[in-house]
Protein backbone atom coordinates (compact mmCIF):
# COMPACT_ATOMS: atom_id res chain seq x y z
CA UNK A 1 0.00 0.00 0.00
CA UNK A 2 2.90 2.61 0.74
CA UNK A 3 4.85 1.98 -1.79
CA UNK A 4 1.84 2.02 -4.27
CA UNK A 5 0.82 5.80 -2.94
CA UNK A 6 5.06 6.75 -3.52
CA UNK A 7 4.65 5.26 -7.03
CA UNK A 8 1.83 7.32 -7.92
CA UNK A 9 3.47 10.23 -6.16
CA UNK A 10 6.54 9.90 -8.24
CA UNK A 11 4.92 8.94 -11.41
CA UNK A 12 2.75 12.69 -10.91
CA UNK A 13 5.98 14.63 -10.13
CA UNK A 14 7.58 13.04 -13.40
CA UNK A 15 4.64 13.79 -15.10
CA UNK A 16 4.53 17.53 -13.94
CA UNK A 17 8.17 17.59 -15.15
CA UNK A 18 7.80 16.24 -18.45
CA UNK A 19 4.79 18.38 -18.76
CA UNK A 20 6.94 21.44 -18.04
CA UNK A 21 9.84 20.20 -20.53
CA UNK A 22 7.03 20.15 -23.31
CA UNK A 23 5.37 23.88 -22.47
CA UNK A 24 8.86 25.17 -22.58
CA UNK A 25 9.44 23.55 -26.19
CA UNK A 26 6.12 24.53 -27.34
CA UNK A 27 6.80 28.30 -26.60
CA UNK A 28 10.11 27.37 -28.32
CA UNK A 29 8.54 26.59 -31.24
CA UNK A 30 6.34 29.57 -31.16
CA UNK A 31 9.37 31.80 -30.79
CA UNK A 32 10.71 30.75 -33.90
CA UNK A 33 7.75 30.28 -36.04
CA UNK A 34 7.37 34.09 -35.44
CA UNK A 35 10.93 34.34 -36.48
CA UNK A 36 10.46 32.53 -39.69
CA UNK A 37 7.37 34.81 -40.50
CA UNK A 38 9.67 37.48 -40.00
CA UNK A 39 12.16 36.49 -42.57
CA UNK A 40 9.31 35.51 -44.47
CA UNK A 41 8.27 39.23 -44.51
CA UNK A 42 11.67 40.65 -45.29
CA UNK A 43 12.05 38.46 -48.43
CA UNK A 44 8.61 39.08 -49.46
CA UNK A 45 9.33 43.34 -48.94
CA UNK A 46 12.93 42.93 -50.23
CA UNK A 47 11.67 40.90 -53.94
CA UNK A 48 8.87 44.09 -54.22
CA UNK A 49 10.82 46.48 -53.68
CA UNK A 50 13.27 45.55 -56.18
CA UNK A 51 10.27 45.23 -58.78
CA UNK A 52 9.74 48.58 -58.25
CA UNK A 53 13.08 50.12 -58.20
CA UNK A 54 14.98 52.92 -56.19
CA UNK A 55 13.32 56.09 -55.14
CA UNK A 56 10.25 54.00 -54.21
CA UNK A 57 8.12 56.41 -51.62
CA UNK A 58 7.56 53.60 -48.46
CA UNK A 59 5.38 54.17 -45.32
CA UNK A 60 7.77 53.11 -42.41
CA UNK A 61 6.08 51.56 -39.23
CA UNK A 62 7.48 53.83 -36.05
CA UNK A 63 4.62 52.38 -33.81
CA UNK A 64 1.42 51.42 -32.53
CA UNK A 65 0.26 51.38 -36.15
CA UNK A 66 1.68 54.66 -37.29
CA UNK A 67 3.87 55.44 -39.86
CA UNK A 68 6.05 58.57 -41.33
CA UNK A 69 6.89 59.14 -45.18
CA UNK A 70 10.26 57.92 -46.53
CA UNK A 71 11.74 56.94 -50.07
CA UNK A 72 14.14 53.53 -50.80
CA UNK A 73 17.81 55.54 -51.41
CA UNK A 74 19.55 52.55 -52.11
CA UNK A 75 18.56 48.30 -53.56
CA UNK A 76 21.64 46.93 -54.29
CA UNK A 77 23.00 46.69 -50.92
CA UNK A 78 21.35 45.54 -47.90
CA UNK A 79 22.24 45.47 -44.08
CA UNK A 80 21.88 41.46 -42.82
CA UNK A 81 21.64 39.97 -39.45
CA UNK A 82 24.05 36.90 -39.31
CA UNK A 83 23.13 35.90 -35.73
CA UNK A 84 24.73 36.91 -32.38
CA UNK A 85 23.89 40.70 -32.96
CA UNK A 86 25.72 40.86 -36.00
CA UNK A 87 24.68 42.46 -38.81
CA UNK A 88 26.40 42.78 -42.27
CA UNK A 89 26.64 44.41 -45.18
CA UNK A 90 26.05 42.26 -48.11
CA UNK A 91 24.53 42.87 -51.81
CA UNK A 92 21.15 42.06 -52.03
CA UNK A 93 21.40 38.79 -54.26
CA UNK A 94 23.85 37.73 -51.18
CA UNK A 95 21.80 39.19 -48.63
CA UNK A 96 19.00 37.33 -49.64
CA UNK A 97 20.88 34.03 -49.95
CA UNK A 98 21.97 34.45 -46.21
CA UNK A 99 18.51 35.29 -44.98
CA UNK A 100 17.20 32.04 -46.84
CA UNK A 101 19.44 30.02 -45.06
CA UNK A 102 19.03 31.56 -41.88
CA UNK A 103 15.23 30.44 -42.08
CA UNK A 104 16.69 26.92 -43.39
CA UNK A 105 18.38 26.79 -39.77
CA UNK A 106 15.12 27.80 -38.23
CA UNK A 107 12.91 25.42 -39.84
CA UNK A 108 15.42 22.62 -39.20
CA UNK A 109 15.64 23.99 -35.36
CA UNK A 110 11.60 23.76 -35.20
CA UNK A 111 11.33 20.37 -36.46
CA UNK A 112 13.74 19.09 -33.80
CA UNK A 113 12.00 20.95 -31.29
CA UNK A 114 8.40 19.36 -32.71
CA UNK A 115 10.08 15.61 -32.79
CA UNK A 116 10.87 16.16 -29.23
CA UNK A 117 7.63 17.45 -28.36
CA UNK A 118 6.14 14.28 -30.30
CA UNK A 119 8.50 12.02 -27.82
CA UNK A 120 7.98 13.72 -24.54
CA UNK A 121 4.20 13.27 -25.31
CA UNK A 122 3.87 10.14 -26.06
CA UNK A 123 5.86 9.89 -22.45
CA UNK A 124 3.54 12.22 -20.82
CA UNK A 125 0.59 9.75 -22.26
CA UNK A 126 2.31 6.87 -20.72
CA UNK A 127 2.73 8.61 -17.98
CA UNK A 128 -0.48 9.59 -17.28
CA UNK A 129 -1.84 5.84 -17.49
CA UNK A 130 0.02 4.70 -15.51
CA UNK A 131 -1.19 7.59 -12.90
CA UNK A 132 -4.61 6.72 -13.62
CA UNK A 133 -4.31 2.63 -13.15
CA UNK A 134 -1.91 3.66 -9.75
CA UNK A 135 -4.98 6.19 -8.47
CA UNK A 136 -7.85 3.47 -9.68
CA UNK A 137 -6.22 0.86 -7.51
CA UNK A 138 -5.48 3.24 -4.42
CA UNK A 139 -9.03 4.35 -4.41
CA UNK A 140 -10.04 0.33 -4.28
CA UNK A 141 -7.13 -0.49 -1.99
CA UNK A 142 -8.24 2.36 0.21
CA UNK A 143 -12.21 1.64 -0.20
CA UNK A 144 -10.97 -2.26 0.81
CA UNK A 145 -9.30 -1.24 4.12
CA UNK A 146 -12.45 1.50 4.97
CA UNK A 147 -14.63 -1.86 4.40
CA UNK A 148 -12.75 -3.93 6.71
CA UNK A 149 -12.40 -1.93 9.32
CA UNK A 150 -16.49 -0.99 9.30
CA UNK B 1 -3.45 5.76 9.87
CA UNK B 2 -2.63 6.97 5.76
CA UNK B 3 -0.44 5.11 3.73
CA UNK B 4 2.44 7.64 3.48
CA UNK B 5 2.71 7.53 7.18
CA UNK B 6 3.58 4.09 7.05
CA UNK B 7 7.01 4.88 4.78
CA UNK B 8 9.88 5.21 6.99
CA UNK B 9 11.69 8.72 6.94
CA UNK B 10 14.64 7.49 5.07
CA UNK B 11 12.78 6.08 1.94
CA UNK B 12 10.72 9.81 2.22
CA UNK B 13 14.07 11.72 2.26
CA UNK B 14 15.28 9.68 -0.78
CA UNK B 15 12.03 10.34 -2.53
CA UNK B 16 11.93 13.59 -1.94
CA UNK B 17 15.95 13.56 -3.25
CA UNK B 18 14.70 11.58 -6.14
CA UNK B 19 12.42 14.35 -7.26
CA UNK B 20 14.80 17.17 -6.67
CA UNK B 21 17.21 15.29 -8.51
CA UNK B 22 14.61 15.37 -11.74
CA UNK B 23 14.08 18.87 -11.27
CA UNK B 24 17.75 19.46 -11.49
CA UNK B 25 18.12 17.32 -14.67
CA UNK B 26 15.36 19.15 -16.28
CA UNK B 27 16.72 22.46 -16.06
CA UNK B 28 19.76 21.11 -16.88
CA UNK B 29 18.83 19.91 -20.06
CA UNK B 30 16.63 22.90 -21.26
CA UNK B 31 19.88 25.09 -20.43
CA UNK B 32 22.15 22.99 -22.39
CA UNK B 33 19.59 22.67 -25.54
CA UNK B 34 19.78 26.50 -25.40
CA UNK B 35 23.75 27.07 -25.02
CA UNK B 36 23.95 24.45 -28.09
CA UNK B 37 21.46 26.78 -29.94
CA UNK B 38 23.96 29.47 -29.20
CA UNK B 39 26.79 27.67 -29.75
CA UNK B 40 25.38 26.71 -33.63
CA UNK B 41 24.37 30.88 -33.90
CA UNK B 42 27.47 32.04 -32.71
CA UNK B 43 29.48 29.69 -35.08
CA UNK B 44 26.98 30.28 -38.10
CA UNK B 45 27.54 33.91 -37.44
CA UNK B 46 31.62 33.42 -37.48
CA UNK B 47 31.66 31.32 -40.62
CA UNK B 48 29.59 34.11 -42.70
CA UNK B 49 32.36 36.75 -41.50
CA UNK B 50 35.01 35.13 -42.10
CA UNK B 51 33.68 34.37 -45.40
CA UNK B 52 33.22 38.38 -46.20
CA UNK B 53 36.04 40.49 -47.06
CA UNK B 54 38.42 42.20 -44.66
CA UNK B 55 36.56 46.16 -45.27
CA UNK B 56 33.30 44.79 -44.72
CA UNK B 57 30.84 47.26 -43.42
CA UNK B 58 30.32 45.64 -40.40
CA UNK B 59 27.34 46.41 -37.35
CA UNK B 60 27.18 45.01 -33.84
CA UNK B 61 23.80 45.27 -31.90
CA UNK B 62 24.07 47.20 -28.80
CA UNK B 63 20.65 47.25 -26.98
CA UNK B 64 18.42 48.88 -30.07
CA UNK B 65 21.25 50.33 -31.64
CA UNK B 66 24.21 48.95 -34.36
CA UNK B 67 27.21 50.37 -33.96
CA UNK B 68 29.72 49.98 -36.85
CA UNK B 69 32.41 47.70 -35.98
CA UNK B 70 35.79 46.11 -37.43
CA UNK B 71 35.24 42.64 -38.75
CA UNK B 72 38.54 41.57 -37.22
CA UNK B 73 37.46 42.42 -33.27
CA UNK B 74 34.19 41.10 -34.49
CA UNK B 75 35.92 37.36 -35.31
CA UNK B 76 38.09 37.85 -31.76
CA UNK B 77 34.90 38.47 -30.15
CA UNK B 78 32.95 35.54 -31.43
CA UNK B 79 35.90 33.21 -31.19
CA UNK B 80 36.11 34.19 -27.35
CA UNK B 81 32.16 33.20 -27.11
CA UNK B 82 32.73 30.43 -28.97
CA UNK B 83 35.03 29.39 -26.73
CA UNK B 84 32.89 29.80 -23.52
CA UNK B 85 29.74 28.60 -24.72
CA UNK B 86 31.65 25.18 -25.77
CA UNK B 87 33.46 25.31 -21.49
CA UNK B 88 30.18 26.06 -20.34
CA UNK B 89 28.05 23.12 -22.35
CA UNK B 90 31.25 20.61 -21.13
CA UNK B 91 30.69 21.54 -17.71
CA UNK B 92 26.98 21.32 -18.06
CA UNK B 93 27.56 17.73 -19.83
CA UNK B 94 29.52 16.66 -16.68
CA UNK B 95 27.01 18.12 -14.37
CA UNK B 96 23.84 16.04 -16.39
CA UNK B 97 25.77 12.84 -16.64
CA UNK B 98 26.67 13.17 -12.97
CA UNK B 99 22.69 13.73 -11.95
CA UNK B 100 21.33 10.59 -14.47
CA UNK B 101 23.72 8.47 -12.19
CA UNK B 102 22.84 9.81 -9.33
CA UNK B 103 19.00 9.56 -10.06
CA UNK B 104 19.94 5.87 -11.52
CA UNK B 105 21.72 4.90 -8.50
CA UNK B 106 18.87 6.77 -6.51
CA UNK B 107 16.17 4.65 -8.09
CA UNK B 108 17.61 1.06 -7.53
CA UNK B 109 18.21 2.14 -4.08
CA UNK B 110 14.52 3.09 -3.45
CA UNK B 111 13.38 0.08 -6.10
CA UNK B 112 14.92 -2.03 -3.04
CA UNK B 113 14.40 -0.29 -0.07
CA UNK B 114 10.18 -0.35 -0.98
CA UNK B 115 10.26 -3.78 -1.65
CA UNK B 116 12.22 -4.74 1.43
CA UNK B 117 9.74 -2.38 3.16
CA UNK B 118 6.31 -3.69 1.57
CA UNK B 119 7.68 -7.01 1.95
CA UNK B 120 8.01 -7.03 5.98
Amino acid sequence: MASLEEHLSRAVAELQALERVISDLQSRVTTLRVLMNEYDGAISLLDELKKRGELTEVLVPIGGGNFIHAEVKKLDIVEVSIGAGIVLRKSLEDGKKIMEKRKESLSKAIELYENQIIQYAQKADELRRIVNALAARLREEQAKSQESRS
Amino acid sequence: MSAERELPPSIKQRIARLQQLQQTLNVIIVERQRLEAELIEVKDALEELQKSPDDVMVYKAVGPILVQSDKQKLVEELNEKKELTETRLKLLEKQEQRTRSQLESLQKELQQALSGSSAS
